[in-house]
């Protein structure tokens, strides 16, 4: 389909030449998008996060320091009577040492890993299918909207934040930036870091019947988000 | 196309004759209207980045050549195909090549407009690949046999009965399973999981694609939209030409707009950005990423827009399929989607049926309109729909399209609005009869001919002085 593609670049190079310029248009980019007045410091993104999140029925656990994250991710997999997780690999959690804590506790840490090949892939799936938590640190936190923001890579796989019905996520109090806008300004170069970036702005849901909320339709219903410090 | 568009009127009767389908689309709309409405209260910034984004669309599709051949060069570099669709019999046959040369057996596929728009499924299916719509509404419309009603909201126009009705039917489903739209949404999830961990192929749309990173992004709620880009082996995104922005930036402002617009939410839950397959190291051992589609395509769907560019409806390319201009349509509120016979209904399908595909088709959809402006207020890029509305109207008369009816009573009219005491006495006459006609001020039904018309409408009568009988008693 090499000329299709010669075609419709020429007809819109048409278009674009002999019409008028389009209503609002300019050939210049617009530029930055105006900016967000936010609260930026970390008593108020925490805050905001916080108040955020759990208006869309996440839950937020501020705790003071490693010993006490660890600790809360105990206790909610306990709660839960979860003995396997889905879990980044250990150098990508935060903090340092909750996978190890994790397995002398006697809870299975999977690896995120999938196979290539169709058969290997779907045969790994299955098995993770009863998972029921899966635990991730984050890139960065949106105090503004209540997302955390994740990025796949070599021991962060997609599935962690994806597959279990319950999503526990560690972050630290420093990796808050005010507004998308700003998160987006301060890490440029985030499409190369992975080739998933997804802010994820509360539980999985739907309206689709009547406008009635449902939780966890595909992705987690039960979002947790520790934040250290 | 669903319906045959010369049966307009006849979609308009059957959807006002139904109670049930009115009150469901009433309440529907009036919920996201009203859900938009207090997201947008809470955002004081949102008229400026309204502005901005708009601005970001228009200097787009101003220069859409050099963003797309960068789109194209960006998803290369990051080991993507890029396929170009000049028809939509181009685009299924695109998708249909690549699930051939994966060995594609089965398909899960997020929620895309466009794909309904090049009818992929009927496509997919004759050449024997089994398609699973995930999102929860449009897996209820493929299970049903229907069409989405909303670009958004897919399925407005069933009550939760339609569908345990429906869940009952072809899921074998029990009276627990369908007894609340949680347990139904439960059931859905059950059977959908089954299918997202065995496909070959995961299809999506794409909201927005971002020229200088390749990357493609898609918003869902749910979460189907990144099951379906993440757990097969093979990803096709499906994009009309015209979604391209020029950073990341830019999708960022596009998503605050687009999430407070569709449904009142600051952002939408997964605003899931992808570029490029899984990246694996050298040896495609474990220093790559842990997971990901190992092949990643975006098929670029032309279908009629490149026409558009530089038209006097180029304008309607800016959108970004909110669905805000559906919502607060008092056409739409009473019609529903399905009475439009388009694939895009409301407001933007009124000029985007007839932008894309001609006006002989789709003559009717641009008079589906009281061109109260409602859509052009809420338009999170500031679209001014009522005066495409307008050109388009003025084109179906310049094509001869407008019915002979219409064009009789204009020339009757012109012919008496233009001699006073002609004018006078028609003021009248119109005056009488339409008092007579009336009942408690309306008339709410004609006689012979004319029933047709006083059918879907009721008309004040005359009042018994006219304007300057009254001015010439006041001056006395």
């Amino acid at each position: 389909m090499t000329d299709s593609r010669d075609n419709v670049l020429a007809a819109v190079a048409r278009g674009v030449r002999v019409g008028s310029l389009p209503p609002g248009a300019s050939l210049e980019h617009p530029g930055a998008p105006p900016p967000l007045i936010r609260p930026s410091d970390r008593e108020g993104m925490i805050a905001s996060f916080t108040r955020e999140l759990e208006k869309l029925m996440g839950t937020v656990h501020r705790v003071a320091d490693d010993a006490q994250a660890q600790t809360r991710v105990l206790e909610l997999l306990d709660a839960r009577g979860a003995r396997r997780v889905l879990a980044w690999d250990d150098e990508w959690l935060r903090p340092a040492g909750l996978g190890q804590v994790l397995r002398t506790a006697g809870v299975v840490t999977e690896s995120c890993w999938l196979p290539q090949e169709g058969a290997d892939r779907t045969a790994r799936l299955k098995a993770l299918d009863d998972v029921v938590v899966g635990i991730t640190g984050a890139h960065g936190a949106l105090a503004d909207t209540g997302s955390v923001v994740v990025v796949s890579g070599p021991g962060r796989g997609r599935i962690a934040s994806l597959l279990p019905p319950v999503h526990v996520a560690v972050i630290g109090a420093d990796q808050l930036s005010p507004t998308l806008a700003a998160f987006l300004s301060a890490n440029p170069g985030v499409a190369d870091v992975g080739s998933n970036v997804v802010a994820i702005t509360g539980p999985s849901r739907t309206g689709d019947i009547e406008g009635t909320l449902v939780l966890g339709v595909h992705g987690p219903g039960d979002l947790h988000v520790i934040v250290i410090g | 196309m669903s319906t045959s568009p010369a049966t307009f009127y006849e979609r308009v009767d059957k959807a006002i004759g139904n109670p049930a389908l009115q009150a469901a689309v009433r309440n529907a709309t009036s919920r996201m209207s009203s859900g938009r409405d207090a997201a947008i209260a809470a955002f004081p910034e949102m008229d400026v980045m309204r502005d901005h984004a708009r601005a970001i669309r228009a200097h787009t599709i101003a220069r859409l050549d050099h963003y797309l051949r960068e789109f194209e060069a960006s998803v290369q570099r990051r080991g993507g195909h890029v396929h170009w669709a000049a028809t939509s019999e181009e685009a299924v046959a695109i998708v249909v090549d690549i699930a051939r040369q994966h060995g594609v057996k089965t398909v899960v596929k997020g929620k895309s407009m466009v794909s309904e728009e090049i009818e992929l499924n009927p496509g997919l299916a004759l050449a024997g690949v089994e398609v699973l719509e995930t999102d929860l509404g449009e897996y209820i419309v493929q299970l049903d046999d229907d069409h989405p009603s909303h670009i958004v909201m897919p399925i407005i126009h069933k009550s939760r009965h339609d569908v345990a009705r429906l869940f009952r039917a072809k899921l074998q489903a029990t009276d627990d399973e369908v007894a609340d739209a949680p347990r139904m949404a439960a059931l859905a999830r059950r059977v959908l999981r089954k299918g997202f961990l065995q496909a070959d192929m995961g299809i999506s749309g794409g909201n927005f694609g971002v020229a200088a990173t390749g990357s493609v992004c898609i918003t869902t709620n749910e979460g189907n939209g990144r099951m379906t880009t993440s757990l097969p082996r093979v990803h096709v995104a499906l994009m009309g030409i015209e979604r391209i922005v020029p950073t990341l930036d830019d999708l960022g402002v596009m998503l605050q707009v687009l999430g407070r617009s569709a449904t009142g939410q600051k952002l939408t839950v997964y605003s899931n950005v992808m570029s490029g397959p899984r990246r694996h190291d050298r040896n495609g051992g474990r220093e790559g990423e842990s997971d990901g589609p190992e092949h990643f395509h975006v098929v670029l769907v032309d279908n009629g827009r490149s026409a558009i560019v530089g038209s006097e409806l180029a304008e309607i390319l800016y959108c970004i399929r909110c669905g805000a201009c559906l919502n607060s349509c008092p056409v739409y509120q009473q019609i529903g989607g399905h009475a439009y016979g388009s694939i895009y209904p409301g407001p933007v399908g009124a000029v985007l049926m007839p932008a894309l595909q001609g006006l002989h088709t789709w003559r009717d959809l641009p008079q589906a309109s009281s061109l109260c402006g409602a859509c052009r207020e809420v338009c999170p890029v500031r679209i001014d729909i009522p005066r495409m509305l307008l050109e388009l109207r003025d084109k179906t008369t310049e094509l001869g399209l407008t019915p002979i009816w219409v064009t009789f009573g204009l020339t009757v009219f012109r012919q008496i609005a233009t001699r006073p005491a002609l004018f006078r006495r028609a003021q009248a006459l119109a005056s009488w009869a339409t008092r007579r006609l009336a009942t408690d001020g309306w008339i709410k039904s004609l006689p012979g001919h004319m029933a047709r018309w006083s059918k879907k409408r009721d008309f004040p009568a005359f009042a018994p002085k006219t304007f300057q009988q009254l001015w010439e008693g006041r001056k006395r």
